[in-house]
């Protein structure tokens, strides 16, 4: 039961993760982006929560979606600000501008908010404590199946949205071909913001699910982007589906580490990560240089 | 490499343009369509100075190209390809842009594919959906770079009467093309170019006349 037990865990982990990654994820895909502020903005959204919060007392989700406009500007105004300029001069260029934000959002986070730990597990209510008891050494907690359905709801909408919308198609086109896509009439300023955006939301909303399910500080962000990063790695970078099941599979991985030592469980995840980077990317060149 | 060029291009005319590889027939596509941005010297459409206006505008005014080595998006569906010109460049929306599709892939005999992704296409098809994307903005000008290549006879036919019929709905057309028989069956006025420049301008027979004596002149450049 123990393992059921533990599987279980890792699907709801890995949800999570996948809701992380998903952002990551979309700017990677459209834009050509590794956006290593990603986590960052995770924690930031997860801040601007708190902050709702603590200023008004309503539960995090309700607080959530009052934040969830403010996080959709900081998308936009990111993209026109910095990440704009810096895409015209080549691929270095937007990693080093997101690793600068990184750290500028980790310090501004720090002078605002002190490096105390915040958790918003105690308002969130019940949801965080009660759980299903399926049998006597089964029970399944309610909010790592809030967050698995919320994980499917947003890639399953997320789905809809590239295939049926026109701002949907418009953005895949662009993923594909930008050049060839402004000659058919898109203009990919707007299509890169739009994906920034919604980047963003959802990295805010994976911030929410962090403060919720356990604690988060201003230097938080790096960890996050880490299990984002290996999670769309894991399920191929640029496929929305394969973030969803390399989340899984990194929380799976890191449950069932943890199943067998507890010191096992962030162990196992990279172990994952590290396996799949070497037989995708390096099992062929190293067969083809111990073939020549 | 452009070097003075001046073209201007009537409502429902149609215009082709021939010269050797490196003319910069493709740089002016590119510097009318948006893609490259002139040193000097304006673009203008329909009295307006587009000159500063991206490519994306420039499609939504009207003015739509197709590229001589295809650019479908590869990871949609021939119908999605045609859809995305029509409800982007042509800011067609819901039935509307559904049954411009549906003509365009007719008039472009894409029907039968309309579902496969763009990626399984082969060249001469991916060609055809290179001009059934442009089609699908509903331009008033249209940039052909070079649709003719490696078409057999019944094929050339049928393009031949397609670009025809788009002239003659009071489309402009600007055509580059190798194949110099195809051409002069459309358009009523043919462009030689050379190294940047135009060498020679007027009508079709009057062109070939004139770029077989330069030819004999310089000896055979193209």
């Amino acid at each position: 039961m123990t393992v059921v037990n533990a599987v279980l865990q890792g699907i709801f982990l890995g949800a999570f993760y996948a809701v992380l990654a998903c952002g990551l994820s979309i700017m990677f895909g459209v834009m050509r982006v590794i956006n290593l502020a990603h986590g960052d903005v995770a924690v930031l959204g997860a801040y601007v929560v708190f902050v709702i919060v603590q200023g008004t007392g309503m539960s995090p989700f309700v607080a959530f979606v009052v934040a969830l406009p403010v996080m959709i500007l900081l998308g936009y105004l990111l993209q026109l600000t910095i990440l704009e300029r810096s895409l015209k001069s080549g691929i270095l260029t937007p990693l080093l501008a997101t690793f600068g934000l990184s750290i500028v959002i980790q310090n501004l986070l720090l002078i605002t908010f002190s490096p105390d730990v915040r958790s918003l597990g105690e308002n969130a209510g019940a949801v965080t404590t009660s759980s299903w008891q399926v049998t006597s050494g089964l029970s399944v907690s309610t909010l790592g199946v809030v967050i698995l359905v919320v994980a499917v709801i947003v890639f399953g909408a997320l789905q809809l949205f590239l295939s049926r919308t026109r701002a949907g198609w418009m953005m895949r086109a662009t993923a594909e071909d930008s050049d060839a896509a402004e000659l058919v009439g898109i203009d990919s300023r707007g299509v890169y913001a739009r994906a920034t955006a919604l980047a963003v939301a959802v990295a805010a909303l994976g911030g929410l699910f962090l403060a919720i399910r356990s604690v988060f500080d201003p230097v938080s962000g790096p960890t996050q982007l880490i299990f984002a990063f290996e999670a769309v790695v894991i399920g191929g970078m640029g496929s929305l589906w394969g973030t969803l099941l390399g989340g899984l599979a990194l929380g799976l991985a890191q449950t069932l580490g943890a199943h067998i030592n507890p010191e096992y469980s962030a162990l196992t995840g990279h172990l994952l990560f590290l396996a799949v980077l070497i037989v995708r990317y390096g099992g062929g060149r190293v067969s083809f240089g111990t073939a020549r | 490499m452009l070097d003075g060029v001046s073209l201007s291009l009537g409502e429902g005319e149609a215009v082709g343009i021939v010269g050797p590889n490196g003319a910069g027939k493709t740089t002016l596509l590119n510097v009318l369509s948006g893609a490259l941005a002139p040193d000097s010297g304006t673009v203008g459409f329909r009295g307006r100075d587009v000159t500063s206006r991206g490519a994306a505008d420039r499609c939504q005014l009207g003015i739509a190209r197709t590229h001589q080595v295809p650019r479908p998006f590869i990871g949609m569906s021939v119908f999605e390809n045609v859809l995305v010109g029509a409800t982007a460049g042509g800011r067609r929306r819901g039935a509307e842009a559904y049954d411009l599709c549906l003509r365009v892939l007719d008039q472009t005999a894409l029907t039968l594919l309309a579902n496969r992704r763009a990626e399984s296409l082969g060249l001469l098809q991916r060609k055809r959906l290179e001009l059934a994307r442009a089609l699908a903005v509903e331009p008033s000008v249209l940039l052909l770079d070079e649709i003719g290549g490696g078409l057999t006879d019944a094929e050339t036919a049928a393009l031949v009467e397609t670009v025809a019929s788009l002239r003659d709905r009071g489309i402009a057309v600007l055509w580059i093309e190798h194949i110099v028989h195809l051409l002069i069956q459309v358009v009523s006025r043919l462009v030689c170019m050379d190294a940047g420049r135009i060498i020679a301008e007027g009508p079709p027979d009057a062109v070939v006349a004139q770029a077989a004596v330069i030819d004999a002149y310089l000896g055979g450049r193209s």
